[in-house]
């Protein structure tokens, strides 16, 4: 978006210098702020919506905005906005990553099946290797799933629930049906641990793949290709974008975030355990849409993702402490993404 | 102009699902120590919810949908049958007509978002199988309820020596071959082929889309109901499994993601493949760590075999 906003400030240069016809269509047009408010529409209602929740939560309980309970919020957060971003980047392309769930559990079982000595603490050097096989092993699944994508051309809903199944199966051969290991310290404090006493190390870690994540959709080809394909894969390929490669490449960054998730995952719950990544796919999804990131692909960002992951994870906190049961939880949290679906825009008509 | 192909051209993708469901057929009764009648009706018993679900996964997987609130719509109607019925045969088939109405009634409500509300189905059947899910769990906080042996008995076994769900499959088919025929079913193929052009030929998208959602709340419904029989339990948790299954055994029988290819005769081999691999690892002794290894590999398998006539298009931009 970056080249587009550089493409933008010449075209109003040139307005400048333009006949008085083109002035008095510049003067008809609504002022900067408003058009920017257009433009952000989408975002603009998803940031207020964490606000709205936010005084919801506080007037249900005032201990609920204090800020140890919301760094912890954050921290919740943190995990869910990782696997968020590959679902986000997969979903731009037009596609979906149903194998989230068990590729964060396979990375999860390998990196404490790595790391486990026995009653010792794994050294540095064995943690490393630990977690750079569980990235590694996210980045082979995402190179499966693209190559079935982009070259078989299975539909990704099929390719990937396939691929989730596999790897189910997968981890359950792998850990005879129990995890071993415990997480190492250094994971530990990847996950759990405090910069300095105060600042959630996880958030910080959620901000560093926040950063790289918006500058690789706005800044890089590979982030203007992924657009590109999402709104027209022909018009993409006929402008010289090879649809193919960036297609496996969204989904192995999908696999990366899904096995980041998984190491993040281990140190928080200071173990690994079959079904950990079971709770986000959905919910990553949701994020993903609840951010304005259209299902169709093409247009949306990360940006939105993480008011969409934020959302996501305030509505499970303050429906749990307002004492609604299950049922009711799961009633509001459809009907919360239907009405932002609904807030955000629709489909054309068929006859258009 | 594409040339008309044979009868095993045209129908490659379904032969191909029977021929995996009778290698694995040949199998399951090869392995059995005995075959008996108990173990054919044991057999069809475990396709069978799948097999019923699939029929309304087809019809709006045949639009270019897809509807992922299956499996919360089976445990819904499987909490509400549980937690109403009783002995008396009159309340029974009362509970039986409001099972299938609440299903209908979820189904239209999915059609009506997609096609009046213009939404996205995976995105809206997502959030409906939530608010689904959750109504279940109202009815049904705790698994449990009551379901009486006879209608266990009547839809689990057999009726004058004809196991119940073999007659109750053909029945579907019937009901599936009539209706391919009819003017809705024909809608159905249109708009997955293209909207806009059935559209231009006078066809109603939104009011076929409907149909077609409220036909799939329908057969969530029956599945439900069918699954009250097998479990005589109602469970709000219990139907999961069947979202992503009954995607599988469409995709698995032949009909296209995309829309407008396909049909139900497919499906029901790709329901059964599903459901009776795990019998047959089981025979093999094979762990059943292997299950879904072997139900995950087997999908891919068989959509990266039907995609292999991919690799013989030379222009590109027919593939994308």
């Amino acid at each position: 978006m970056a080249a587009h906003a550089e493409l933008k400030g010449k075209r109003r240069e040139a307005v400048s210098m333009s006949t008085p016809v083109q002035q008095a269509e510049r003067a008809s047009r609504p002022s900067g702020l408003r058009r920017w408010a257009s433009e952000q529409r989408v975002l603009l209602i998803a940031y207020s919506f964490i606000l709205v929740l936010l005084a919801f939560a506080g007037i249900m309980s005032p201990g609920f905005v204090q800020p140890g309970n919301l760094s912890q919020q954050l921290v919740l957060a943190a995990f869910l906005g990782v696997v968020a971003a590959g679902q986000t980047v997969v979903i731009l392309t037009g596609g979906i990553d149903l194998s989230v769930s068990w590729t964060l559990n396979f990375a999860a079982v390998l990196l404490t099946r790595i790391t486990d000595t026995g009653f010792t603490y794994p050294s540095t050097g064995l943690v490393l290797w630990g977690c750079t096989a569980a990235l590694l092993l996210g980045l082979a699944v995402g190179l499966v799933n693209g190559v079935g994508v982009a070259y078989l051309r299975i539909p990704p809903l099929v390719m990937t629930l396939g691929m989730n199944v596999f790897l189910q199966g997968a981890v359950l051969v792998y850990t005879n049906g129990t995890p071993q290991g415990a997480a190492p310290p250094l994971v530990q404090f990847l996950a759990v641990g405090r910069l300095f006493g105060v600042v959630p190390m996880a958030a910080i870690v959620w901000a560093v793949v926040a950063a790289l994540m918006i500058l690789l959709l706005r800044a890089t080809v590979l982030g203007r290709h992924i657009y590109a394909i999402g709104n027209s894969p022909v018009a993409a390929y006929l402008a010289g974008v090879r649809p193919r490669r960036v297609l496996v490449s969204v989904y192995m960054i999908s696999g990366l975030c899904a096995a980041f998730a998984g190491i993040l995952l281990t140190g928080f719950s200071s173990q690994s355990y079959l079904g950990m990544g079971e709770a986000y796919v959905l919910a990553g999804v949701a994020a993903v849409v609840i951010g304005g990131t259209s299902i169709l692909g093409g247009s949306g960002g990360y940006v939105g993702t993480i008011a969409g992951t934020i959302i996501v994870v305030l509505l499970q906190s303050t429906l749990a402490i307002a004492r609604v049961p299950e049922a009711g939880r799961n009633i509001l949290y459809g009907l919360i993404i239907l009405v932002m679906l609904f807030v955000y825009g629709r489909g054309k008509k068929a006859r258009e | 102009m594409r040339r008309r192909r044979s009868f095993f051209g045209r129908n490659a993708p379904v032969l191909l699902a029977y021929l995996a469901f009778v290698i694995l057929m040949g199998t399951y009764i090869g392995l059995l120590p005995r075959f008996s009648g108990a173990q054919a009706i044991s057999i069809a018993n475990q396709g069978m919810t799948l097999a019923i679900a699939s029929l309304g996964q087809t019809l709006v997987i045949l639009t270019g949908g897809v509807d992922l609130s299956v499996g919360p719509l089976i445990a819904l109607t499987n909490s509400v049958a549980a937690s109403l019925m009783s002995d008396d045969p009159v309340r029974v088939a009362l509970v039986v007509l409001l099972v299938l109405i609440v299903g209908m009634a979820c189904g239209a409500l999915n059609g009506i978002l997609i096609a009046y509300g213009r939404l996205q189905p995976i995105v809206v059947t997502l959030a409906t199988s939530s608010i689904y899910t959750g109504c279940a769990l109202f009815v049904r906080p705790r698994p449990g309820g009551y379901v009486p042996e006879w209608f266990t008995d009547a839809l689990t076994t057999s009726v004058a020596g004809i196991p119940s769900a073999l007659i109750l499959l053909a029945v579907l088919v019937a009901l599936w071959l009539a209706f391919r025929r009819t003017r809705l079913g024909v809608s159905l193929y249109a708009i997955g082929s293209s909207e806009g052009a059935a559209f231009m030929s006078g066809i109603s998208p939104a009011r076929a889309k409907v149909a077609a959602y409220t036909l799939a709340g329908l057969s969530s419904a029956v599945a439900g109901l069918f699954f009250t029989a097998q479990t005589a339990t109602g469970s709000a948790l219990s139907g999961n499994v069947f979202t992503l299954n009954s995607v599988a055994a469409v995709v698995l029988g032949g009909t296209s993601l995309a829309g407008g290819r396909g049909g139900y005769i497919g499906t029901i081999a790709g329901a059964y493949v599903i459901s009776v691999i795990v019998s047959v690892l089981f025979f093999l002794q094979v762990s059943p760590f292997y299950q879904s290894m072997f139900q995950g590999g087997i999908l891919l398998l068989a959509v990266a075999i039907g995609s292999l006539q991919l690799l013989r298009v030379k222009n590109r931009l027919e593939v994308l």
